[in-house]
């Protein structure tokens, strides 16, 4: 190998050649040499936060999830991150034995033999990114929860899937994904994730209110476990349970026997199912007539706001009469570009107020809503003096 | 959809680090011995810490900087039945059927600092008395 058999003196009248300050030089040299089988030495070089490296030296790993037609993403416990690969035209050297400054020794100095591993023009980035879960209601939507009754029927034989099967099917951080599981309302029936049927949801709750009526509790404070316990329970715990945390909060009372778990049944929550209970499947209903059947439908003590219904329903000001239908987020398509077409095909201005529940979701780590609406619409203002947006593009 | 991990082997004295030297441009050689195995060139460290790389003809300073963001040096795990495992699913695009499982990626080393040299080669003249280089 050529200049194996260097010795410091060399070196240093390279550098006397080179004009450089021997005095002002560290004694030691690092003498650098290609390795021989450097072209074997296949690397991939991925840029990492310190709390990832801390991550990784626990013993931790973290999971690369690729969709055929995405970006790969890579995911920590609890956030997901697009892998980007950046080209450049500097030559990154890596060497596995570099000695810094601190650690040459001084005296008299010597000649140090060090390999460059590989050469690469290439390394990958991460960029913190939504987690990419549309893909998991047309999973969960495969098999549908109706009851137990129903488990070995023929509208049951669709596929279900556990935690891990998830995991290995949709771009996302596990706590990213049991956060959209939550939101979809989800339950975790025999270790499998299940959506449950809506219309088979209303009927459970129905029956929570209906035995909390009869037992004389108060919706404020319906004792979690006594529920649960009851022998005659027409539903399975595991659902029942599901179903008052899906319409209530938990909330440890201190009693005078000591501590109880107990349910707030939330009215929000409550009235937000009714409404959408009305609205499901017909379409525009004449706003006045809705309310007022909203109204009565809910229990006696709750009541209802059209602030419920941010997200689920939208109301046409301008026709004659005034209509609402149902509309909710989850339904809509996950890509913000999309998303906007979708949006401005159903209406083609929009106020900030009524856009804002329908985009919220889109925002990206650092982004705010006004920084989506400046990216993909056009603002204008109406000769009433309201200011709208409008589609940017074409819409398709 | 394709799934793997990467993991960093727990070793006694933990994950090795490594140093990332970057120049501009691309190396070659002056006759067609190609890379590997040659020589690059010297590396010297002024007393206040400063790099200097002698490489051919050329003199370049340059400075260590401590990256924001470390690097990972990733190789991908040896498969233990030898299966042609040719695809490499950094790149995607891959073709793979649902949740297909391929090879772990292990981090070999990390990189917390770099040596950049960013200044125009100064050329060195040969002067002809000299001998022995």
């Amino acid at each position: 190998m050529a200049g194996k058999s260097r010795t410091l003196q060399e070196a240093q009248a390279v550098a006397e050649q080179a004009k450089l300050d021997l005095t002002d030089l560290n004694s030691s040299v690092q003498s650098l040499y290609l390795s021989q089988d450097m072209g074997d030495h296949e690397v991939r070089l991925v840029e990492l936060d310190s709390s990832m490296v801390k991550h990784l030296e626990a013993g931790n790993s973290l999971m690369v999830r690729g969709d055929k037609a995405d970006m790969a993403v890579v995911c920590t416990d609890d956030s997901t991150f697009e892998l980007k690969s950046t080209q450049t035209t500097n030559s990154l050297l890596l060497l596995p034995d570099c000695r810094a400054p601190e650690q040459l020794v001084g005296g008299d100095g010597c000649l140090l033999h060090k390999e460059v591993y590989c050469i690469s023009h290439l390394y990958l980035e991460l960029k913190q990114c939504r987690p990419k879960l549309k893909k998991l209601q047309t999973l969960l939507q495969e098999n549908v929860f109706t009851g137990p009754e129903y488990e070995s029927d023929e509208k049951h034989t669709g596929k279900k899937y556990t935690t891990t099967d998830l995991l290995s099917l949709i771009q996302a951080s596990e706590k990213e994904l049991l956060q959209e599981l939550r939101k979809l309302h989800a339950v975790h029936y025999d270790g499998y994730w299940r959506l449950v049927d809506f219309d088979y949801m209303g009927n459970v709750l129905q029956y929570i209110m209906d035995t909390v009526d009869c037992q004389s509790w108060s919706y404020d404070q319906i004792p979690t476990d006594k529920l649960l316990s009851m022998e005659d329970n027409v539903y399975p715990r595991v659902v029942l349970q599901h179903c008052l945390d899906c319409y209530g909060d938990r909330k440890t009372m201190e009693l005078d026997g000591g501590s109880e778990e107990v349910h707030v049944l939330s009215e929000d929550k409550v009235c937000r199912y009714f409404a959408e209970y009305l609205l499901k499947g017909v379409g525009k209903f004449n706003l006045a007539e809705f309310l007022q059947t909203w109204k009565e439908s809910v229990p006696v003590g709750m009541t209802t706001d059209l602030q419920q219904l941010e997200g689920v329903a939208l109301i046409d000001k301008k026709s004659h009469p005034q209509v609402i239908s149902h509309f909710p987020v989850t339904g809509l398509p996950e890509d913000a570009p999309d998303r906007f077409n979708r949006l401005f095909r159903t209406r083609e201005k929009w106020t900030l107020e009524d856009i804002t529940p329908y985009i919220r979701d889109l925002c990206e780590r650092k982004q705010t809503v006004g920084s989506l609406l400046t990216k993909f619409a056009r603002a204008s203002t109406l000769p009433d003096g309201t200011k709208v947006y409008n589609s940017r593009v074409p819409i398709k | 959809m394709v799934q793997f991990a990467i993991r960093m082997p727990q070793t006694e004295g933990g994950c090795p680090e490594w140093t990332m030297v970057e120049l501009q441009g691309e190396l070659e050689t002056r006759d067609s011995s190609g890379l590997p195995g040659n020589r690059l060139g010297d590396l010297h460290f002024t007393k206040g810490g400063q790099p200097i790389v002698l490489i051919g003809h050329h003199v370049l300073h340059g400075k260590v900087v401590e990256l924001e963001k470390p690097f990972a040096v990733l190789v991908k795990e040896k498969k233990k039945d030898n299966k042609d495992d040719s695809t490499d699913s950094m790149d995607t695009g891959d073709s793979a059927e649902d949740s297909e499982k391929c090879s772990d990626y292990l981090v070999k080393a990390v990189i917390r600092n770099k040596l950049v040299f960013k200044n125009r080669p100064r050329p060195i003249i040969n002067l002809p008395h000299k001998k022995g280089l």
